[in-house]
């Protein structure tokens, strides 16, 4: 009864096996300790990326910051981590930190500012697009190699990205949506009215819901600081439509209230791998774009087949 | 520091509460007192103002005036968790459910047992939750399973045990039974008893007041937004207590109701329909002419009623026949096309687009029509909204307003007007005059007898009871999905209609009907 909830992920959970069987029969490299680690590294930050989308996705908002706490943080990063491991270290929890900070601005003009999600963050991503620009105004920056090897190597067939994204998902995101406020996040975004009759502090917990998100856009920044080993102002712009898609592939409701991490996050490598996949399918970059939206729509739509069954099409409409 | 006490049996007394919205006074110092270890049913026809004083006491809204004294202690409830805090629990009228936590979240959500790293215990929870549901003898709830995969009865015992799991000192059930069954009633009131005898204090509101006043002791009736008395449940009459429900009516003026003729045919005509939940082997007729009344409590499927004759619900059994044909109404737009128009509840919602100009929202339905080649003729298209807004005497500053800028009561006869142009021979009304001032009501009831006159079919679910007993040439009594009673001409009086609608035996003494 209980793994009813962790349905939502089955239809990404098909789509990737897919594409990774296919990918095998074009490509069969993929199957070695170097195809496993280009494959996990490839799709990590837009796993990362992705959990932050849902968090606020579950409160019943949209977050369209993301791919800009990606870009800062990216840039701080590259800019101030120096090369001694404890400024490395250091760097890391102020990174994190300045997301953490980023998803309070957007909780609290959410929560107190009673504005639309949807408005709050796309101000504050020109906002956070802009400080990222003032920190590092052109690429570039220093990335020590052990950082970038900490994350994206490799021991045989466990790609380090893996233990990064499992560290996030079973010690950070596992335990929150457990405790009482993950499940004030849920009942938020699934009645707010209810959730506020039923005594949850519905500010405070939409409050920490972005806060979390924050967090988890800054994770996103400090991978991909290490895949790229630079720093680029610019570099998160795509982070933010395709968490999105990641988040709604990965079976969450746009409107609240349900969605588990297992299929954002496996959908994100899907997102990910699918221009790889289709590289090696011989198609032209050229019409890769629009191969990637007509997948992404085919598979949507065949999972929403089974809403079409209602009895009432008002509440189809109506959600 | 000496709080003021009231007398040591009662745990809640409410003194002049007074509460408004807007020009609407809801209620207008009410007093209200319950016992420790009783339970105390609240009675009031719609807009007594029950719900608003159950609101008050579970801390959702804040009384304008009048003070509320906890336990002989003079409090204020700012939330509903500061109530909660306080030992007050509401099973609301308005489910407060989450459809995507399992039954068990639901039930223990913002309390739920914590394991020592501060996780939720999902197998305390369940035990807790199978614990509350054997103290009711309920043995059909999977603690596991999703809300969203649970029947409205099911859905009901979440919302109480939910409110039990808190074990509160004073438990408020505003129409918490009324999806409940007969044996889950006395089951649930049984559990009541028991509370009852530990101390707690239940104050219960239902419609249901032939099933559930042997386990009340005492009631409290409220009419117009003040207490009009409290009687104990054995010792008044059912007749008493429709008369205190109704008090002294204002007459308010209906237009004369046209005689149906005696070959009117038969418009509509449904046979069994039912849609497995909410809607109940419904049959009834409608003829050319006639204005028919869907009576009853609020929710009992009327709604649902009038959305499944505009086809808006699928995979219905029985049947329906139009002019004495087959039809499958299926899709809105397959009603609209064989001539049924809907005038929904929430005209801001369902009725209108209410940023798009008066000229826009009339002709919405009937585009077509004023033009060719899929294009529209501005002019044919004014010229007809013209004689709308002058047939309906809708008041506009021009027809390129915004909707949005209309009182409720012109709004909703832009409504009407959209459909009246559809040439529709069926008119389905949900409830229009909730919210529209009394010279509106007024007009409106002159067009829904206008639209008897011309012999179309109109089918009427309202709130207020006035307004069956002054338009309608038959009424229809629902409760639970069913068809319950039928009124028909002398009959059709407020207080047979009040008494049918809560199970009562006639309100009034009968009349003979003369043949």
């Amino acid at each position: 009864m209980i793994f009813r909830r962790y349905n939502t992920s089955v239809l990404a959970v098909v789509a990737l096996g897919l594409l990774l069987i296919y990918y095998y029969i074009r490509q069969p490299l993929i199957l070695s300790p170097f195809g496993a680690k280009i494959l996990a590294n490839q799709g990590t930050t837009l796993a990362l990326a992705a959990l932050a989308q849902l968090v606020v996705v579950l409160t019943g908002g949209v977050d369209l910051s993301v791919g800009a706490v990606v870009s800062l943080s990216n840039c701080i990063a590259a800019t101030y981590m120096g090369s001694h491991p404890a400024s490395v270290i250091a760097v890391c929890v102020l990174t994190l930190a300045v997301g953490a900070g980023a998803g309070l601005v957007n909780g609290v003009l959410v929560a107190y500012g009673r504005i639309q999600p949807i408005i709050v963050t796309l101000a504050t991503l020109y906002i956070f697009s802009g400080l990222a620009l003032m920190v590092r105004p052109q690429p570039g920056g220093l990335v020590p190699p052990f950082y970038a090897n900490a994350l994206t190597g490799g021991w045989g067939y466990l790609p380090y990205a893996m233990v990064a994204l499992f560290v996030m998902l079973f010690a950070v995101w596992t335990p929150l949506m457990r405790s009482r406020l993950g499940t004030a996040i849920r009942a938020v975004g699934d009645n707010p009215g209810g959730a506020h009759m039923s005594g949850i502090n519905v500010p405070r917990t939409l409050i920490l819901a972005y806060v979390m998100g924050g967090v988890f856009a800054a994770a996103a920044g400090l991978y991909l600081t290490a895949q790229t080993t630079s720093g680029d102002a610019a570099i998160g712009t795509s982070y933010t439509l395709n968490s999105v898609a990641a988040v709604v592939f990965g079976g969450a409701l746009l409107g609240g209230g349900r969605g588990v991490a297992p299929g954002p996050v496996i959908a994100a490598y899907f997102l990910s791998i699918i221009i790889s996949v289709l590289f090696a399918a011989g198609i032209s970059p050229f019409y890769q774009s629009v191969f990637q939206g007509g997948i992404l729509m085919v598979v949507l739509v065949f999972g929403n087949l089974w809403t079409l069954r209602t009895r009432n099409w008002l509440t189809i409409l109506k959600n | 520091m000496t709080p003021e006490t009231t007398g040591a049996g009662s745990l809640l007394e409410v003194r002049a509460i007074t509460k408004s919205f807007g020009g609407v006074q809801a209620l207008n110092a009410a007093d209200f007192a319950c016992d420790r270890g009783e339970i105390h049913a609240l009675l009031g026809a719609n807009g007594a103002g029950k719900s608003t004083l159950v609101k008050i006491l579970s801390g959702v809204m804040a009384p304008d005036s009048g003070t509320i004294f906890f336990d002989g202690q003079e409090v204020t409830f700012s939330s509903p968790a500061d109530a909660g805090a306080q030992g007050v629990a509401t099973v609301f009228q308005e489910l407060s459910l989450f459809a995507h936590l399992t039954v068990a979240e639901n039930i223990f959500i913002g309390h739920e047992p914590l394991t020592r790293l501060g996780q939720v215990s999902g197998r305390r929870m369940r035990a807790a939750a199978r614990a509350l549901f054997d103290r009711l003898g309920i043995d059909h709830l999977n603690p596991d399973a999703m809300l969203s995969d649970l029947s409205l009865a099911d859905r009901q015992l979440v919302e109480i045990f939910k409110a039990l799991s808190r074990d509160p000192r004073l438990l408020i059930l505003d129409e918490g039974t009324s999806a409940l069954g007969r044996t889950e009633v006395e089951r649930l009131f049984a559990l009541l008893r028991k509370l009852k005898a530990g101390g707690t204090s239940v104050v219960f509101i239902s419609h249901r007041m032939a099933e559930t006043r042997e386990f009340v002791d005492r009631m409290s009736v409220f009419r117009n937004g003040a207490l009009v008395g409290t009687v104990a449940a054995a010792e008044c009459s059912d007749e008493e207590i429709v008369e205190m429900m109704l008090g002294q009516r204002v007459e308010k003026s209906f237009p004369e109701r046209s005689p149906l003729p005696a070959g009117a045919p038969v418009l509509l005509e449904v046979e069994r329909m039912s849609d497995g939940s909410r809607l109940r082997d419904i049959s009834l007729r409608l003829r050319g002419g006639e204005v028919l009344g869907i009576a009853g409590l609020e929710g009992q499927g009327q709604g649902e009623l009038l959305l499944a004759l505009f086809g808006a619900y699928r995979r219905l059994s029985g049947r329906v026949l139009l002019h004495g044909k087959p039809a499958k109404l299926s899709k809105p737009w397959i009603a609209k096309r064989a001539g049924i128009a809907l005038i929904p509840e929430d005209r801001k919602t369902e009725g209108l687009v209410l940023p798009m100009s008066v000229r826009e929202n009339v002709s919405m339905a009937t585009l077509p029509a004023y033009g060719r080649f899929g294009f529209v003729s501005l002019k044919r298209e004014r010229q007809f909204v013209a004689q709308m807004i002058a047939r309906l005497e809708i008041k506009v500053g021009g027809m390129e307003q915004p909707a949005r800028s209309l009182s409720g009561g012109n709004q909703q006869k832009l409504v009407l007007a959209k459909w009246l142009a559809t040439g529709a021979e069926v008119f389905l009304f949900y409830d229009p005059t909730r919210g529209i001032d009394v010279g509106t009501k007024r007009a409106f009831y002159e067009l829904i007898a206008g639209l008897a006159r011309a012999g179309k079919g109109v089918i009427v679910y309202t709130t207020e009871t006035s307004e069956l007993a002054g338009l309608c040439h038959r009424v229809l009594v629902m409760d639970d999905g069913q068809m319950v009673r039928s009124l028909e001409g002398r009959d059709i009086t407020e207080p047979k209609i009040l008494a049918a609608s809560f199970g009562l035996g006639d309100g009034a003494k009968p009349e003979k009907v003369p043949a």
